[in-house]
């Protein structure tokens, strides 16, 4: 089976070719480039370094959230349409777990993304060999409440992607480049997705909307 | 015998999402437009990010529509073609992507096109255009006349100074207490009114083609404001009516003016302030009396679709204009310079 994966959730970029869950070709990128600008370039590239036909691929993954808004909606809006046009399955994955399973770390982990003003979006996860237990479901929460949680834990190990804003309110954390390859080893991690239904899991609503609601409460 | 060009074109620069495929510039196969307004009227006016989330959430399935609708499978097409520019820059992320990715997938060229290029373009859908020519486009985020001598020939010769007309009339609107989008309620309410408050018309320096509108709009606020202190009611038919007779009295007449100064054949009005009918029918008396062709696409055209994009791009491919697959949105681009 051959998998394009992809991630454009945050500043690192990621896409990988997999054939049954070995990476033949990946491009991981940490520097400030727009994702809209190099992303299907790079996919172009992967192609070209795996001497894959993309009419051979079976299956998209896309990490679809949360993170950058922006970043998000450019790997998904990428993912379902070439999953449309290329008539390959979509599968969806969390942008966190992505972080998780990049650390190659065992026991308990926690990715955060910057959601700024003292918020992240964050999930725990008890990471084994190929298997995982969900802990903490992705979530948008203080970064003070996610550490009062973790307390609960046994040396919880906190990953970033080393360029998070909040990085010096965290005691001690392990710096984590996601390599979007990687998630096919975790199968449960993966969602079938519909192309015309996926959208991305902002886990947040906008702020406008945010602001209506509040002024049409009830 | 020259193959026929179909272009498959995308088009996410505002609240439109959309998606049409044209044979040869003009011949509409399909056009598809899902709008968000309802979405955004609770908000008053449009929100950039949950426009985006809007695209993103039916990009696919109007490429699909586009596509059944048309009859058409991708084989037959010739080229995509998107909006590159100018637009909100989230929005038209959605739709560039989304072209990249369709057009990597079947190896078909892209073709960036300049939002106002297609606004102009729309006119073809409906006849051929005579050069040179006179465009005014007026809309909610342009207020643009521009000089062509030939097809993707663009000079700017005047353009808003602060706000687009169509922003003019959507604030008015918000004053009188209309809802949005007021565009058309302040023309409906137009047609009931009286010019009776003899608002200023901005006719800038003499010889200038730019426009402003904010001083015309502080003028309908104060007036509107100054009733209220007082205690006085008024007509907002009146209101209406006064501010659509300056709007329109100087859109024509400096559109005229440019018409007969740079002897053109053909006058072309697009954008979704065409829709206006007060706009409209001074367009047409004018150009009567001068005997001069005008054109302005049918309401569906002039707002925002992906069908002019397609007829736009169909000169674009015939140059070879194309892009490479780290094309990329922007917010603006001159369109002087954009096709060279």
């Amino acid at each position: 089976m051959l998998s394009l994966l992809i991630d454009t959730s945050n500043r690192p970029l990621s896409v990988a070719i997999n054939q049954n869950g070995v990476t033949l070709a990946e491009i991981n990128t940490t520097v400030k480039k727009t994702h809209s600008a190099t992303i299907m370039d790079y996919i172009d590239k992967i192609f070209k370094m795996a001497d894959i036909n993309k009419g051979d691929i079976d299956r998209i993954v896309v990490a679809n959230g949360p993170g950058s808004y922006t970043g998000v909606r450019i790997g998904v809006t990428v993912a379902k349409t070439l999953a449309y046009a290329l008539d390959t399955e979509l599968y969806s994955v969390s942008s966190l777990f992505v972080i998780a399973a990049s650390s190659n770390k065992e026991g308990i982990v926690t990715p955060l993304f910057d959601a700024r003003r003292g918020n992240v979006f964050g999930a725990v996860y008890n990471m084994k060999k190929n298997e995982f237990t969900e802990e903490i479901v992705p979530a948008y929460i203080s970064l003070e409440d996610l550490k009062g949680k973790l307390a609960a834990y046994d040396s919880p190990v906190i990953l970033l992607d080393a360029q998070e804003k909040f990085s010096s309110s965290v005691e001690e954390y392990i710096h984590t480049v996601p390599r979007i390859g990687i998630v096919e080893h975790f199968e449960a991690a993966l969602v079938k997705e519909e192309v015309h239904t996926l959208v991305p899991d902002y886990l947040r609503v906008s702020e406008a909307e945010r602001n209506w609601m509040e002024q049409n409460k009830s | 015998m020259t193959q026929d060009k179909i272009i498959l074109s995308i088009e996410t620069s505002c609240d439109e999402t959309a998606c049409s495929i044209i044979k040869n510039g003009k011949e509409i196969l399909s056009n598809v437009v899902v709008s968000q307004i309802e979405s955004h009227k609770r908000f008053g006016g449009v929100v950039p990010e949950v426009a985006s989330r809007h695209h993103v959430e039916t990009i696919t399935l109007v490429i699909d529509q586009a596509l059944s609708e048309a009859g058409m499978t991708p084989r037959e097409l010739s080229a995509v073609a998107v909006t590159e520019g100018p637009g909100l820059i989230g929005a038209l992320l959605v739709g560039i992507n989304a072209a990249k990715a369709f057009s990597f997938a079947h190896d078909l060229p892209l073709i960036p096109v300049h939002h106002i290029a297609g606004h102009i373009y729309a006119n073809q859908l409906e006849e051929e255009l005579e050069f040179p020519l006179v465009a005014l486009i007026v809309s909610g985020g342009h207020t643009e006349l521009i000089y062509m001598k030939d097809h993707l020939s663009f000079e700017v010769i005047g353009e808003t100074r602060d706000d687009a007309v169509g922003e003019a009339y959507d604030k008015v609107a918000r004053v009188i207490g209309l809802p949005y989008p007021g565009g058309p309620h302040v023309d409906r309410l137009s047609a009931e009114g009286e010019d009776t408050f003899a608002f200023p018309r901005p006719y800038l320096e003499p010889g200038s083609y730019d426009f402003s509108f904010s001083g015309l709009k502080s003028a309908v606020i104060n007036t509107i404001h100054n009733y209220k202190q007082k205690g006085q009611e008024v007509k907002q038919e009146d209101v209406a009516r006064s501010f659509q007779e300056s709007v329109v009295d100087v859109l024509t007449k400096k559109t005229m003016d440019a018409v007969q100064q740079y002897e053109v054949n053909h006058l072309l009005v697009a954008g979704g302030v065409a829709a206006n009918r007060g706009l409209r029918q001074s367009f047409e008396s004018s150009c009567e009396k001068k005997g001069l062709k005008l054109s302005i696409p049918q309401l569906k055209f002039c707002t925002d679709n992906a069908a002019m994009i397609g007829a736009a791009a169909y000169h674009l491919y015939q140059k070879e204009h194309f892009a490479s697959l780290d094309l990329n949105g922007r917010n603006f681009i001159d369109i002087e310079s954009f096709a060279y």
